[in-house]
């Protein structure tokens, strides 16, 4: 029979905690400046950006599915969506550089991107 | 009572791992309504209950088996209550899962137990899942829910390694009793 618990699950267990905080505090250890969000269209490879730092609402559409973003104080998040599961509605806003809001259904992805990316994809 | 039909076919074999997958099916659609209750905006987040079976029937029947009913779980799931998206996220997590199988149950048996094999299969079955829809989504941004689908991985792998201790060797015990009671021998693969 085997053996409740042996040294490599403690070990494998250790090390997938490590890895989640260490991705999850990441951006905030590398205090990257975020003013603007990106809508990328999946299907279509689309990407648009909108400023961050302007209150405000945008209807994003794609796939016949309807999203609602709402940004606030530097955050964005979906306020509605047509989608079956509405997983988009329910997550938590977005603020920090690298941070995104995925629609599968919709094939929508909003993600918040550093001043330092905006500035490499326009010289590059 | 004969164990093998006209044709060859070990009927016990069919008949657990036909019963194998109604259940794994079953546990599948629960997890399918569950996640809008217990509130958890991850797209794809499973609590992976339906993965106990498919390591059961690894351990327990042959890996074999178990990939048979890994695969005609996804597709039949897919089928019925999912799309072409899902259907693909499912079959892609559960490759890694598999995979995950063969490493922690097989390669790495003499250190990791029950509980380590859950929780690393569910870390695989994540990795899956995310490649999947960064390949399918063009970008890489789904990454930003790598640290909570590795969290979810290990809390919930270490409930189903539990729930494997517990069930795996009753299932042993019973298939053992239904076989020696019908007096067939049964074929160890």
């Amino acid at each position: 029979m085997r053996q409740y618990l042996k040294i490599g699950d403690l070990v494998l267990m250790s090390f997938l905690l490590a890895l989640a905080a260490a991705l999850m505090f990441l951006p905030w250890l590398r205090g990257e400046e975020a003013n603007t969000f990106e809508v990328v269209y999946a299907r279509t490879g689309v990407v648009e950006s909108y400023p961050l730092d302007t209150d405000g609402e945008y209807v994003i559409v794609s796939e016949e599915t309807e999203l609602c973003v709402s940004v606030s104080a530097g955050a964005v998040r979906v306020i509605s969506s047509d989608c079956r599961d509405r997983i988009c509605v329910q997550s938590h806003e977005i603020s920090q550089a690298g941070q995104s809001i995925v629609c599968a259904p919709a094939g929508i992805v909003i993600r918040i991107v550093s001043e330092e990316a905006v500035s490499d994809a326009i010289s590059g | 009572m004969r164990s093998r039909d006209d044709h060859g076919v070990d009927i016990y074999r069919l008949c657990l791992d036909g019963m194998l997958l109604g259940a794994a099916l079953l546990l599948s659609y629960l997890e399918a309504i569950l996640p809008p209750l217990l509130w958890i905006p991850l797209p794809g987040f499973k609590l992976g209950l339906c993965n106990v079976l498919i390591t059961v029937a690894f351990l327990a029947v042959s890996p074999r088996d178990a990939a048979a009913i890994s695969l005609c779980r996804i597709l039949l799931m897919g089928w019925l209550f999912g799309n072409g998206m899902s259907l693909i996220f499912s079959l892609c997590g559960g490759i890694c899962a598999y995979v995950g199988l063969w490493l922690f149950a097989v390669a790495g048996k003499r250190w990791f137990g029950l509980i380590g094999v859950s929780v690393g299969c569910a870390a695989l079955h994540q990795l899956g899942q995310l490649g999947a829809a960064c390949v399918l989504l063009r970008t890489n941004a789904v990454y930003s829910y790598l640290p909570a689908l590795l969290l979810s991985a290990l809390i919930f792998g270490t409930v189903t390694g539990i729930l494997l201790q517990l069930f795996l060797p009753r299932f042993e015990q019973i298939k053992r009793k239904w076989m020696k009671r019908d007096g067939a021998t049964y074929v160890e693969r």
